[in-house]
């Protein structure tokens, strides 16, 4: 199974942004009242939801939130994680 | 409640099967200071914990080491997958493979199978949380001599050393929420007296 460069790209890109949410999760889970996290948490979660969205229309989803389709069932056709990128 | 997403946390893609990295690297899916332990620690001790931003502290974790878990059984079933008879005898995963041929069963290094009791869930958040701490310095320190084996493998290096990093950071954030425990409790409660069961039936008898 080989994937095309654009895919692995925004992929990758979706884990750097999801990264930074969760360990904005955490810091403000211990720290409720921190302003600038809190602005860059919003800031970020805007950027990867739509990043999310524009992946699954184009690839596939990676939720099943993200799974509606009128033809196929596209969240069973989905690569398995764990399998790796080649 | 949760929700699936069809992407791993930090990208595996190990291109050389390794048994013998598979063999020690297994510990951290059900070995005594895996992730699987650390997920059921923090997912078990949420429901009787206090406060509930601690508890929120907890399930956020404990998610996050369900993603870890699914990390460290992509990295061993990678490192197995493409491995050849003579390998397998050669190894020593043969043993392994025996009871599971290449299935990925919840064991320590050294066979020894996942057990509830590599863990605590006592009812008594101060309790909890000096366990919660100390797992994940455990963690850490398994990391740690993990990475001395496989250092000549990039391909395996670069996700432990993110799983590695994530040990320090649970250790920050639970020292924090042992703060904001602390705080929270009776000023006349110096040494931090069982703060989960005997509190609230102090405040049920009035």
């Amino acid at each position: 199974m080989s994937r095309c460069s654009e895919e692995i790209r925004m992929l990758n890109d979706i884990g750097i942004l999801d990264f930074v949410l969760t360990e904005l999760t955490l810091f403000l889970d211990t720290h409720p009242q921190e302003q600038a996290a809190m602005e860059q948490f919003n800031h970020y979660a805007r950027i990867r939801d739509n990043m999310t969205r524009d992946f699954s229309k184009m690839y596939y989803p990676l939720t099943k939130d993200l799974a509606q389709s009128t033809t196929e069932w596209r969240w069973g056709g989905a690569p398995l994680p764990w399998e790796g990128d080649c | 409640m949760w929700n699936y997403e069809k992407r791993l946390q930090f990208p595996v893609n190990i291109h050389e099967p390794n048994a013998k990295l598979a063999q020690a690297i297994i510990s951290q899916f059900g070995g005594p200071d895996g992730e699987l332990a650390a997920s059921m620690r923090y997912l078990s001790q949420k429901f009787a914990t206090p406060y509930k931003e601690v508890a929120g502290l907890l399930n956020d974790i404990g998610t996050e080491e369900l993603a870890h878990l699914e990390m460290v059984g992509a990295i061993v079933y990678q490192l197995t997958k493409n491995l050849s008879q003579e390998e397998i005898e050669k190894s020593g995963f043969d043993k392994y493979y025996v009871d599971h041929t290449l299935g990925l069963w919840p064991q320590a290094a050294g066979g020894i199978p996942f057990n509830a009791c590599e863990f605590q869930s006592k009812g008594d958040i101060i309790t909890d949380l000096f366990e919660d701490m100390a797992a994940e310095q455990k963690a850490r320190t398994t990391y740690d001599n993990i990475l001395r084996l496989v250092k000549d493998c990039p391909d395996v290096c670069a996700p432990i050393k993110f799983l590695r990093q994530r040990e320090i950071v649970h250790f920050q954030r639970f020292g924090e929420a042992l703060r904001m425990t602390t705080e929270k409790l009776d000023s006349k409660n110096f040494y931090a007296f069982n703060p989960g069961f005997d509190c609230s039936q102090c405040q049920k008898n009035g």
